[in-house]
């Protein structure tokens, strides 16, 4: 998808007046920590990956951000949570904000440009970003177990609208034969071939294999609470 | 622990490595023999410091400060500029409100015995390092009370001034305080633009300046030039007003942090100029560009990068 400027100055405003209450609370907000920290541990078994969480530690983007998105320095944005990188998806988004920075703003500092980083590094950029996103939200969505209490229905026209185009109700239910109740969650949400480093041998790279992944990384990042309860709901009963 | 010969010479190899030591002695009298080299970084004239938070991978909180202290050694940095994250405990854990957390620190503030700050002085003190400043932020919200306290800690520790990020607002609420606890207050810039509020521009330093003769700018050279102002001419200017600057490079335009040399920050002209003149401000190692190397390495290559200029 592509933002157009505009909208996306639109969603930044938006952002900047949010977080204006947090930057006045810049002393009080910082987590307890003790001991050193690593940002490029654990390496990551897919080298690609690595680099491109490299680039975005040695950018500096972690310092500010956090390597996992959970933010360091009390002003910057939370990338996790960050409807901005919400909207991107091939990194355009990010891309453009990296390109001009964020000049008008109510923080101390602003948010700095990086217009002289290449196109590969934008793009290895945003690839962590989205990345570590999906990481962070997966863990957000495991630790909210069952406070919501899906809808079989509504699980069932989420399904038809977001997962039929690539599977049916009957190839999930017997990926799922062996799989136990409780690890049923994380199974659909974060399936494992996700979790693999991608080959690069051409005759695999198939299109249904690189549209899969890339839909189910969008997935990871942005399921709601509901949505997953729902869907589980729905799912058990085709099991 | 009790140390035998072995170990001893184990650990005077250590010292010599430049290991940090204090981990593995705990008795006074081992720590005698074994004293790591006291830091000493006036180069030719000029004091170098640094802003702690370059160790990026070192987490600024009270429960670290030892391990802060390990590091300057090593480094062989022998002034700072002290973040009250580094002397205050922790307030904002999970579960903690940031009102109830603000509200624990102001009552810690408020409430904490001069004997603490002064043992903290001594913990630098030992080790060879000078607290230049202390680092507090303020706001419109914090009440004098607590303002005067922070004024008070930051006298305690030693230091020669009271620092923060806040703007021209904030600045004149600090007006009554430098004088009474001695010290300065020092003014630092963003590159802040778009408000009208913030230390950005020689003219918003000029109006900061105006309003005590205590008050004192930290240039931050990386900002300053990240709006497009002219290091140079700034301290050839406002010298005798100037207590320190940050030091560290940026690119113009907002641009982001470099490593040094790689930005439009005059880092070298500027040390020149102030070994040069013999002025007595400090320069402050601070530096926000991302490494892949540890918090003392980035460190060391960025001081020898100084004292190469200043050679
Ligand atoms: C010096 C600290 C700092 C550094 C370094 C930094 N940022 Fe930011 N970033 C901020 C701040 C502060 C904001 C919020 C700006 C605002 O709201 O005015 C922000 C906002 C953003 C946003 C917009 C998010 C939103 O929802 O509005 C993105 C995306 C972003 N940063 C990505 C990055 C990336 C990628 C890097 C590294 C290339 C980086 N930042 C480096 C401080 C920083
Ligand atoms: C763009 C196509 C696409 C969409 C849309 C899609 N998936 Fe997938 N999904 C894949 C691909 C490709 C795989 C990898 C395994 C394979 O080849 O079947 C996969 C794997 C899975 C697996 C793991 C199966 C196994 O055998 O390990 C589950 C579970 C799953 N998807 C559930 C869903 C759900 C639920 C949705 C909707 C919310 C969805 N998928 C949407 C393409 C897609």
């Amino acid at each position: 998808m592509t933002l157009t400027w505009k909208s996306a100055v639109a969603l930044m405003l938006t952002l900047s007046a949010t977080f204006h209450v947090a930057a006045a609370q810049h002393e009080a907000a910082r987590p307890a920590e003790r001991g050193v920290i690593n940002f490029l541990t654990p390496i990551l078994p897919d080298p690609v990956l690595q680099h491109s969480k490299e680039t975005y530690v040695l950018y500096g983007c972690a310092y500010c951000h956090g390597v996992d998105l959970r933010v360091r320095n009390g002003e910057a944005a939370d990338l996790l949570h960050s409807p901005l990188v919400r909207a991107d998806v091939d990194g355009g988004v990010i891309s453009h904000v990296l390109r001009v920075g964020i000049p008008q703003t109510a923080k101390l500092s602003p948010m700095p440009q990086f217009s002289d980083l290449s196109d590969r590094e934008l793009a290895d950029i945003a690839r962590w970003i989205h990345y570590s996103k999906g990481q962070g939200h997966f863990a957000e969505l495991m630790q909210d177990r069952d406070v919501v209490v899906g809808d079989i229905s509504a699980g069932k026209a989420y399904f038809e609208k977001s997962c039929s185009m690539c599977h049916s109700p009957a190839s999930i239910a017997s990926a799922i034969k062996v799989v136990k109740d409780a690890d049923l969650k994380a199974f659909i949400i974060r399936p494992a071939f996700l979790q693999s480093t991608p080959s690069f041998d051409v005759s695999r790279r198939t299109e249904k294999a690189v549209t899969g992944r890339a839909k189910h990384g969008t997935l990871l990042e942005n399921y709601t609470s509901a949505e997953v309860a729902d869907l589980l709901a729905f799912i058990k009963t085709i099991k | 622990m009790i140390l035998d010969r072995r170990t001893f010479g184990k650990s005077a190899l250590g010292a010599a490595a430049g290991v940090a030591l204090s981990n593995t002695i705990a008795s006074p009298f081992a720590f005698a023999m074994a004293a790591p080299p006291r830091p000493n970084s006036i180069v030719n004239g000029v004091k170098i410091g640094l802003q702690p938070f370059c160790y990026h991978d070192l987490p600024q909180s009270d429960q670290n400060r030892s391990i802060l202290i390990q590091r300057l050694v090593q480094n062989g940095l022998s002034f700072v500029e002290l973040h009250a994250t580094w002397v205050e405990p922790t307030f904002q854990l999970p579960g903690v409100t940031a009102e109830a957390a603000r509200e624990k620190q102001r009552q810690w503030r408020l409430t904490t015995p001069p004997s603490f700050y002064e043992s903290v002085k001594k913990e630098f003190d030992d080790a060879g390092i000078t607290i230049f400043t202390y680092y507090v932020g303020f706001t419109m919200a914090t009440p004098a009370g607590e303002i005067d306290a922070v004024y008070e800690a930051a006298r305690l520790l030693g230091a020669q001034g009271a620092i923060g990020s806040y703007g021209l607002a904030v600045a004149q609420k600090l007006v009554p305080f430098p004088a009474k606890h001695n010290i300065f207050t020092g003014l630092h810039n963003h590159d802040n633009l778009s408000d009208p509020d913030a230390f950005s521009t020689e003219e918003t330093f000029e109006k900061g300046l105006a309003m005590s003769p205590n008050f004192k700018a930290t240039l931050d050279v990386r900002h300053f030039t990240a709006a497009n102002g002219d290091c140079l001419k700034f301290l050839e200017k406002h010298h005798e007003r100037v207590s320190s600057v940050h030091l560290g490079d940026r690119r113009k335009n907002n641009g982001r942090s470099t490593p040094f040399g790689e930005g439009d920050a005059p880092i070298i002209e500027i040390l020149r100029m102030i070994r040069d003149n013999q002025w007595p401000m400090i320069a402050l190692l601070e530096f926000e560009h991302g490494t892949l190397r540890s918090g003392v390495d980035e460190v060391q290559i960025v001081l020898d990068y100084c004292k190469r200029a200043l050679a």
